[in-house]
């Protein structure tokens, strides 16, 4: 057994066997009293949504089933909606399909929820975020990591406007009390904390300089530091590790005024989730109005693999007249750069398909590699197709600038604490080798692996285009921390 | 949400659709596992067997992955068929559907009064999903299943599934389902669609097979190189197909289906050459996966065929070999994709270890035990909660149930733990299933494809040899339980006890079998209660469970070959065991079978050991009376098939049959019509008429006088042609006939019994060559062309010995002679035969 599998496995173990723990105990309480499904604590939020809202629960257990299946990651999925045409012949595993479709089919999911059902407070709708997000991590979630993303980022846009809202309602006597209350609370916790807590980190996000960032959504500097002192100030009342754990510990997690009900709440959080709507629509309009920075006129261009991103940023480069060529490593096992390749001649660039292993002999006539993206991790590393690594050690050896172009989407608040396992899934063998063989008795003692992904160092990494612009690796956890609020960093794991 | 909108089942205004769950295997591959009671204590009350769907694949209920599976293939109403264990199935259902929060742990205690004081056996699984649970607990197989549904009238949707309740798929069915309701728009006879999964035939290596040793035998080896054995593949199956692939493989007609082992050749009517156009593949590479989409008219031809009992191998096999248009109904088959796997975990325990296997080795993707891990938080469900299994180093445990103990300096390898069990210190596991609360004391150690049972307890420092199932059900409770759905075995348990004294000293015998136990410590077991000590040691529980053979043998003599095979078919079902032996037997058949083929194409017509051989792997319990004379009889001379001729029908015994029945009192015309029209309906010639005809003389003379010498033989022949000889005359048309006569003279010579030893001495066959010859039946030009025919054959044969023998030349160059002097011509042909 290969180290890869057994870490694995062993990782597996040790959680399995500290969660096992912690279900049987809360099973024990749950059952003994039976309460009415609240939405106080994420658990709970399957059961009231069955209970309150049975409409909306079909739609998660829908979701939920199809996640599992791997329907999401099918590339069948077309072929079948558009009503069985015949059959595709291509493999079931095909990599580089538009990941846009499962982002906006959760924020369709989220949106369906949130929208009718019958939260009161911010804090109320924060927690059915979070437990949706827990339910869909759990069903498979962690697969896309888009999808966490997703909820993270809805979290964030409810604090958002809970914050927000807080400051035109401030004209009042009452509420302007409230305000100094507020603030007063805040401060006094910050300075409990001082000694220990006010760290580097802490101080970073307590004063961004992302404020100047051009940025779909508005953002008042004022609004934005009260927002990190917010955060701080959560962070520091339990310490930052337990941060989930004390979730049930002390009631009150969010600050006061996200527990006191606003009407208007709602028509913003939906305005908010159109808007991130919108933006998944012009994603690659966005990306693409950089290609021709990029790719300049007669350039050797290699890539890896199938991505819908990378392809229609060359094509659009192409569009723009621009005279390039494209070398497309063919990414076994699936293989999926035959059908880029074809797809890249078709919009009449020249393009050459070569196998994997002939990456590092052509790597010295390239001028430069672009990779596609699963996933972007806080440290600025990246989580592309299996086999891309060795295109960016390649490019590295010969200096050749390694970009990747990527929907701000992708972009996770994680760190790569498991190497090569990061975020990454070992699907079924089949597209290794077939499933007949293994009736040869010696074949059948034979380990097969098949990763999906590869985890990429930052430094192999020279430039992310994003929807927002391009970025170093180095500026990523700047970006984390205008996208997803600290506390919901790690809500899902 | 846009999906919902894109399932089959909703864009149409027809019925949600439905789907059919048999929660029953119909045969013993699981005893005694089967027997052991689900919930409570091991003294399990009845009818709360095991349900077989309830166990677990990686500690996953194989039902769940079944509902599972179901639901996202867009099923709305499901149908849970259950013969054994209901009660555990519907408490399973009822507290483990996502719906049911928050009910799990209570419900071990108040699910007894809650499961009788409800009825209603309707369970909303989820918002999507109604499963309804079915009892029919006096059916014992598919077919009766399948009738009583039909009576209930409850399958409306067109199509359904129909899936065994242990198949383990990622098949994604919705392309399947519309592509099978688009061709049944089309052609209503398209009224099923079997799912086929591509995993190779069996095959061996015959250059690395010596076929000396036994594979089996400790220590163990794996396979010869070279050898190609299917590890999804039960040992009694071996499918092969005929698929009618002109509209390619998505669009494959099954035109034959034969899953019986150890075939030498199959035979497809010839129609479908002409109807089909024609592109047809044999494979034997496809397995059946046990899925399938039917019309709802699949019921009604259970109902009509009131006899099919199994769905494969009696309704699709007679289905797809029907010939006449109207009736056909066309059964199409669907070939998984690459990357889509399915497996049958509950065909028997090997081929359950090799799907647990195949899960955890990512095959059967997106379905992988760590999508299953986290399921526990929603439900609070402790039994399906953890899916884990460990890797250590140099220790491997696979699939390790719920709340089990491997102490340390254990080697627990290939092994199957489900649930509070507990490995003490230095136990050694190879290979072997434990069932829930087994126990597995310091220093054991249990060789491969062991099955410790419920709460069985193997002692300290105790051996338990290969192939052993140990279980806690009493021996009679077993009885009770097994007639209660499986009437093959109930018939053999009356068989007594003294069978059971016979089995274990046979087995003793054997040397291969665990079980060691002769009559004296028969009556120990007896007086002590279930607990077999030897085997088991002095602190253990349980006793060895024996398989007993299926109801075919009556007859005491053959109890011993048939527990025999029993004991081999079970081991062949156990996880480890090597398919090489089970291989080498079915090649060892087929050669025999060829042998008897050639003979037959003779019109030899007797194999009786042949058919022994058979029936020896057809014991689990499949009553098929398939015979390899069947396969060979209805085929002529040259292995053609014969159109128009019923299968299994011998015809020229047939015909000789017609004639020994006749009454000599009634004129002989009538004979020759009732010969004429069975010729008429078998598709028969004159040929083979004489031949019967003959051989029917022959056998009268023979009733008569036991061993006639030949001149006596030849009086009483010329006697019995005076009221033959009509028959004869009119009947032989040309020198066809009159050489099948000679053929059948000469099959009967060189046979075996009565007839050969007094048609084959020396004289004999000359004179009743001549006496024919001279009663006008036989023609010199038929006996000319049959000495020209046998001329070229030598002399080493057993027909050319016969043919050289000196009376019968000097007939047949008397017979020359005669016709030279007749047509005067010249001498030539004297020479060649004097040499």
């Amino acid at each position: 057994m290969p180290p890869f599998l057994a870490e694995r496995h062993h990782c597996h173990h040790i959680a399995l066997f500290t969660f096992h723990r912690s279900c049987q105990t809360t099973v024990t309480t749950m059952t003994s009293d039976n309460p009415p499904a609240n939405l106080d604590d994420p658990q709970n939020v399957r059961r009231w949504l069955q209970s309150n809202h049975p409409k909306q629960f079909a739609l998660l257990d829908n979701f939920e089933i199809e996640l599992r299946l791997g329907r999401f990651s099918s590339s069948r999925e077309g072929s079948v909606a558009a009503g069985a045409q015949g059959s595709s012949t291509s493999s079931r595993y095909q990599y580089g399909r538009d990941r846009r479709l499962v982002t906006t089919r959760t924020v369709e999911l989220l949106r369906a929820i949130i929208g009718p059902t019958r939260w009161k407070t911010a804090a109320q709708l924060l927690t059915l975020l979070r437990g949706l997000g827990n339910e869909l991590h759990a069903a498979g979630g962690y697969r896309e990591p888009a999808i966490g993303n997703v909820v993270r980022r809805i979290m964030y846009a409810v604090r958002d406007e809970a914050d927000r809202v807080s400051i035109p309602t401030s004209s009042g006597v009452d509420d302007m009390e409230k305000i100094d209350e507020l603030t007063e609370h805040v401060s006094s916790k910050l300075r409990v904390s001082a000694g220990k807590e006010l760290s580097l980190a802490s101080m970073l996000w307590a004063h961004p300089q992302h404020v100047t960032m051009k940025h779909s959504r508005q953002q008042s500097g004022d609004y934005s530091d009260r927002l990190r002192s917010d955060s701080m100030g959560s962070e520091s009342g339990g310490n930052a590790t337990s941060s989930i754990d004390g979730w049930d510990a002390n009631g009150a997690i969010y600050p006061p005024h996200f527990y006191s009900r606003r009407d208007d709440l709602r028509q913003s959080v939906m305005e908010a989730i159109q808007e991130m709507m919108s933006e998944l629509e012009d994603l690659h309009k966005n990306i693409n109005e950089q290609a021709t920075q990029h790719i300049h006129a007669g350039e050797i261009i290699l890539t890896y693999a199938l991505s819908k991103t990378v392809e229609l940023f060359l094509k659009a480069a192409a569009a723009k007249k621009r005279k390039f060529q494209v070398i497309v490593c063919e990414g076994a096992p699936h293989f999926g750069g035959h059908s880029m390749a074809k797809s890249l001649a078709e919009a009449g660039i020249d393009t050459t398909v070569i196998h994997d292993a002939a990456t590092f002999a052509i790597m010295a006539r390239v001028n430069k590699v672009l990779l596609p993206a699963h996933a972007v991790l806080a440290n600025g590393g990246l989580i592309a197709p299996s086999g891309s690594n060795m295109v960016a050690l390649a490019a590295k050896q010969n200096s050749v600038p390694v970009v990747t172009v990527a929907g701000m989407f992708k972009l996770c608040p994680m760190y790569p604490h498991e190497g090569q396992d990061t975020l990454n899934d070992l699907i079924s063998p089949s597209s290794v080798i077939d499933y007949s063989l293994m009736g040869d008795p010696v074949l059948s003692g034979v380990e097969l692996i098949n990763p999906v992904h590869d985890y990429i160092p930052p430094q192999l990494i020279d430039l992310y285009i994003t929807n927002i612009g391009g970025f170093q690796p180095s500026y990523i956890y700047r970006l984390l921390a205008e996208y997803y609020h600290s506390d919901d960093w790690e809500a899902f794991e | 949400m846009g999906k919902s909108s894109n399932d089959p089942s909703d864009n149409k205004h027809e019925q949600p659709l439905q789907a059919v769950l048999i929660a029953d295997t119909f045969d013993n591959a699981w005893h005694p596992i089967t027997l052991e009671s689900y919930h409570g204590d091991a003294d399990g009350a009845k009818g709360k067997e095991r349900p077989l769907v309830l166990c677990p694949l990686n500690n996953v209920p194989l039902l769940k992955h079944s509902i599972d599976f179901l639901q996202g293939a867009g099923v709305r109403e499901l149908f849970l068929i259950s013969t054994a264990g209901s009660d555990s199935l519907e408490q399973y259902l009822s507290s483990h559907s996502p719906n049911a929060q928050h009910s799990n742990n209570n419900n071990n205690h108040n699910s007894n009064h809650r499961a009788s004081s409800t009825s209603v056996n309707k369970i909303i699984w989820s918002s999507k999903l109604t499963i309804t649970l079915l009892r029919f607990s006096d059916c014992t197989n598919i077919g009766d299943a399948l009738r009583e549904l039909d009576r209930r009238n409850v399958i409306k949707s067109d199509p359904f599934i129909l899936m065994q309740g242990d198949v383990i798929t990622n098949v994604d069915l919705r392309e399947v389902l519309v592509t099978h309701a688009d061709r049944k728009k089309r052609d209503g006879s398209a009224i099923m669609t079997v799912l086929l999964s591509e995993v190779g035939g069996w095959g061996i290596d015959v250059e690395h097979d010596e076929g000396g040793d036994n594979p089996n035998a400790p220590p163990s080896t794996f396979g010869c190189e070279g050898n190609f054995f299917p590890p999804l593949r039960s040992s009694t199956d071996d499918l092969l197909l005929a698929l009618d692939t002109t509209r390619g493989m998505d669009e494959a007609r099954i035109l034959l289906w034969d899953n019986h082992p150890s075939k030498s050749n199959a035979s497809i009517p010839t129609s479908f050459f002409v109807e089909n156009s024609s592109n047809i593949t044999l494979t034997r590479n496809l397995l059946d996966i046990g899925l399938d989409i039917c019309s709802p008219d699949v019921l009604a031809r259970f109902s009509d065929e009131f006899d099919y009992r199994e769905l494969r191998s009696q309704f699709v096999a007679n289905c797809v070999s029907e010939e006449e248009i109207g009736l056909q109904s066309r059964i199409f088959g669907y070939v998984l994709r690459r990357g889509e796997y399915a497996g049958r975990p509950l065909g028997d325990m090997r081929r359950y270890h090799t799907v647990c296997m195949d899960v955890l080795r990512r095959w059967c993707y997106p379905l992988v035990p760590d999508n299953y891990h986290n399921r526990g938080s929603e439900g609070s469900k402790v039994e399906d909660a953890v899916a884990n299994y460990v890797c250590e180093r140099h220790y491997v445990y696979r699939d390790v149930g719920p709340n089990c103990r491997v102490m340390d300096h254990c080697s627990v390898i290939d092994s199957h733990l489900w649930g509070d069990v507990l490995i003490e210190e230095g136990a050694k596991l190879n290979g072997v299933i434990v069932c829930e609360g087994g126990i597995v004391r310091k220093g054991a150690v249990v060789e491969r494809g062991c099955v410790i049972g419920k709460g069985c307890i193997v002692g300290e420092g105790v051996t338990l040899k290969e192939f052993t199932r140990i279980t806690m059900v009493a021996e009679v409770e077993e009885e009770d339980d097994f007639s209660g759905f499986d009437e093959s075995t109930s018939e053999e348990e009356s068989s007594s006890e003294e069978e059971d004294d016979d089995e274990e000293e046979e087995q003793d015998g054997d040397e291969k079998e665990a079980n060691v136990t002769n009559g004296k410590e028969g009556e120990t077991i007896a007086e002590k209660g279930i607990t077999d000590y030897k085997i088991v040691g002095p602190d253990g529980r349980g006793r060895v469970w024996t398989p007993s053979p299926p109801d075919e043998y009556d007859s005491e003599d053959e109890d011993d070959a048939a527990q025999e095979a029993a004991v081999e078919l079970m081991k062949s079902q156990s996880i480890g065991y090597d398919m090489t032996l089970v291989y080498r037997k079915w090649k060892e058949l087929q050669m025999e079978e060829d042998d008897n083929f050639s003979e037959e194409g003779r019109g030899s017509d007797d194999d009786d050991d042949n058919m022994d051989m058979d029936d020896e792997w057809d014991n689990d319990g499949i009553v098929d009376n398939y015979t390899n004379n069947v396969a060979a009889s209805h085929l002529d001379e040259e292995g053609m098939l014969i159109t128009g001729r019923q299968k299994g029908v011998d015809v020229i015994k047939e015909l000789r049959d017609i004639c020994m029945e006749h009454e000599t009192s009634s004129p002989v015309e009538n004979l020759r019509i009732e010969l004429n029209s069975f010729k008429f309906s078998q598709n028969a010639t004159y040929a083979d008429c004489c031949k019967g005809a003959i051989m029917a003389v022959i056998d009268k003379i023979l009733e008569k006088s036991e061993s006639p010498s030949p001149a006596k033989l030849v009086s009483s022949l010329k006697k019995m042609l005076e009221y033959w000889g009509p028959l004869f005359q009119s009947i032989c048309m040309g020198s066809e006939e009159e050489r099948a006569i000679i053929h059948a003279l000469e099959i009967m010579a060189l046979g075996t019994g009565k007839a050969a030893s007094v048609l084959g001495t020396e004289p004999a066959f000359r004179f009743v060559l001549q006496t024919l010859h001279d009663q006008e039946i036989l023609n010199e030009d038929a006996l000319f062309e049959w000495a020209t025919e046998r001329k070229e054959e030598g002399r080493d044969t057993p027909r050319g010995k016969l043919f050289f023998q000196k009376p019968t030349q000097d007939f047949l160059q008397w017979l020359e002679e005669e016709s030279d002097e007749e047509s005067e011509s010249g001498d030539d042909d004297d020479d060649d035969d004097s040499d």
